[in-house]
């Protein structure tokens, strides 16, 4: 075989392995996440960089979409534990600012885990 | 030609790779939210959710945030005034067997963890949003009620109990969550609930399983934005319950330091022993209780006092990020790093 050949074959066979490991092993990466408040409800995806603002009881909180990663980057609580909580990629991650009652919750099609302990 | 037919089935394959999607397949697990004490609670079903279920597990969690507050007109509220203004109250069932069990583990902690600190809490103002402060209260004023305090340790609990002062106030933010879980689980074990888990603000526990394999849960990191979100992994099985307590949630930074919400009992002020503290038991009343005795006792005296709680599964981090796993924790978790 020539180097050309080497070379193919090797392309040929890191293609698979990276197909294998994006198309058929289970994605822990979150796809999709579900911002929840009192007046509605909306599902977005990860792959789409944006801001989101919804309306709670004591404001707007903001949550930002970057990178397939969401988090709440602004909310009007004195706590700010949704803020401090930081990024979220993982299915299955929960986030909350509850004196505004607005959630975020991250979903995949098969999460490593089924609930996070913190 | 060997080499040909190689290139080929590569090519193939590849083809087959990009064409081929998975199939669609329904959600093995069902999400169900709700804000209760104090935090979101989920719950996840790995089976149908029966009818009915979602506003009686409502109803369960406010009534029993009503019965535990410290704020409002419940019985541990009622409680705590009736010791301010009269010395002593009539203990009432609906909350002697939390006293009972939370006495307990106050005794066999060394009194690392006590609901007696409840002035204490207040104080510092993580009792209740409204009060959350943006520096730490007086030296004096911190001395003045930690002499002036009672413990659950020593209260004798009879049909009413008698605090050595009156400024002594009940808090059970430590263990209530806990029991609150343990009570969520039966309700749903009672109406049918085979698989699933009750998840109140990164305190959990799990009935059953998935029906492709046991309910698994990370542990995060307390400092996730350190570059790494999860700590350590672990299969939970039917009945068990994981508690973290930690530094990274209720807190502010005043000059540059760290003041969270888990006050030590012997101090009055923040422990900086540690940065979380996780517990796997079969109660999650205990498991919430020793979470907190855990954190406040640190690296040093953490094996003594889960040894005295009863508690053989258990991981702290330290002030400096170092994990202490116990050994049989470490014989069901999977570490990250």
């Amino acid at each position: 075989m020539t180097r050309a050949d080497w070379l193919l074959l090797c392309g040929l066979a890191y293609a698979v392995g990276w197909l294998f490991h994006s198309l058929w092993l289970p994605q822990s990466e979150a796809t999709q996440a579900t911002i929840s408040g009192p007046h509605q409800t909306h599902t977005i995806r990860l792959d789409e960089d944006r801001e989101i603002e919804m309306m709670g009881p004591l404001g707007a909180s903001t949550i930002t979409i970057h990178a397939g990663a969401a988090r709440f980057t602004r909310s009007p609580c004195r706590h700010q534990v949704c803020v401090r909580s930081g990024w979220h990629r993982r299915g299955g991650a929960v986030a909350a600012c509850v004196p505004n009652r607005i959630s975020l919750s991250l979903l995949g099609a098969n999460p490593e885990f089924d609930g996070l302990s913190y | 030609m060997k080499q040909t037919l190689i290139g080929l089935a590569l090519c193939a394959l590849l083809a087959w790779g990009v064409w081929r999607q998975p199939p669609a397949t329904a959600p093995i697990v069902q999400h169900r939210e709700i804000f209760a004490l104090g935090t979101l609670v989920q719950l996840s079903f790995a089976q149908s959710v029966p009818p009915q279920l979602m506003p009686a597990v409502e109803q369960a969690l406010s009534r029993f945030e009503t019965r535990w507050s410290v704020h409002g007109d419940g019985d541990l509220a009622r409680l705590n005034q009736l010791i301010e203004q009269q010395g002593s109250a009539e203990l009432p069932q609906s909350l002697r067997p939390g006293f009972v069990i939370a006495q307990q583990a106050c005794r066999n902690s060394g009194g690392l963890f006590d609901p007696g600190i409840g002035a204490l809490v207040r104080l510092w103002g993580f009792d209740d949003e409204d009060h959350f402060r943006s520096a730490p209260p007086a030296a004096s004023a911190i001395d003045g009620l930690l002499k002036a305090r009672g413990s659950l340790c020593t209260l004798e609990l009879g049909p009413r109990i008698t605090p050595p002062t009156p400024s002594t106030q009940f808090d059970f933010g430590a263990s209530a969550k806990g029991r609150a879980v343990d009570e969520i689980v039966a309700l749903l074990r009672a109406r049918g609930v085979h698989d699933a888990i009750v998840n109140a603000g990164g305190d959990l526990k799990v009935i059953g399983s998935r029906p492709d394999r046991p309910w698994r849960i990370g542990i995060r990191h307390p400092r996730p934005d350190a570059g790494q979100e999860i700590i350590a992994s672990l299969e939970v099985h039917d009945g068990e319950a994981v508690f973290s307590s930690g530094d990274y949630e209720r807190f502010f930074i005043h000059e540059n330091r760290r003041y969270h919400h888990i006050l030590d009992p012997r101090t009055g002020l923040p422990t900086d022993l540690s940065q979380s503290a996780t517990v796997l038991h079969r109660s999650a009343e205990l498991a919430d209780a020793a979470a907190t005795a855990l954190f406040v006792a640190g690296p040093d005296d953490a094996a003594q006092t889960m040894q005295d709680l009863g508690i053989s599964h258990y991981l702290l981090i330290d002030a400096q990020g170092r994990q202490l796993i116990s050994p049989a924790m470490a014989q069901r978790i999977e570490t990250s790093e």
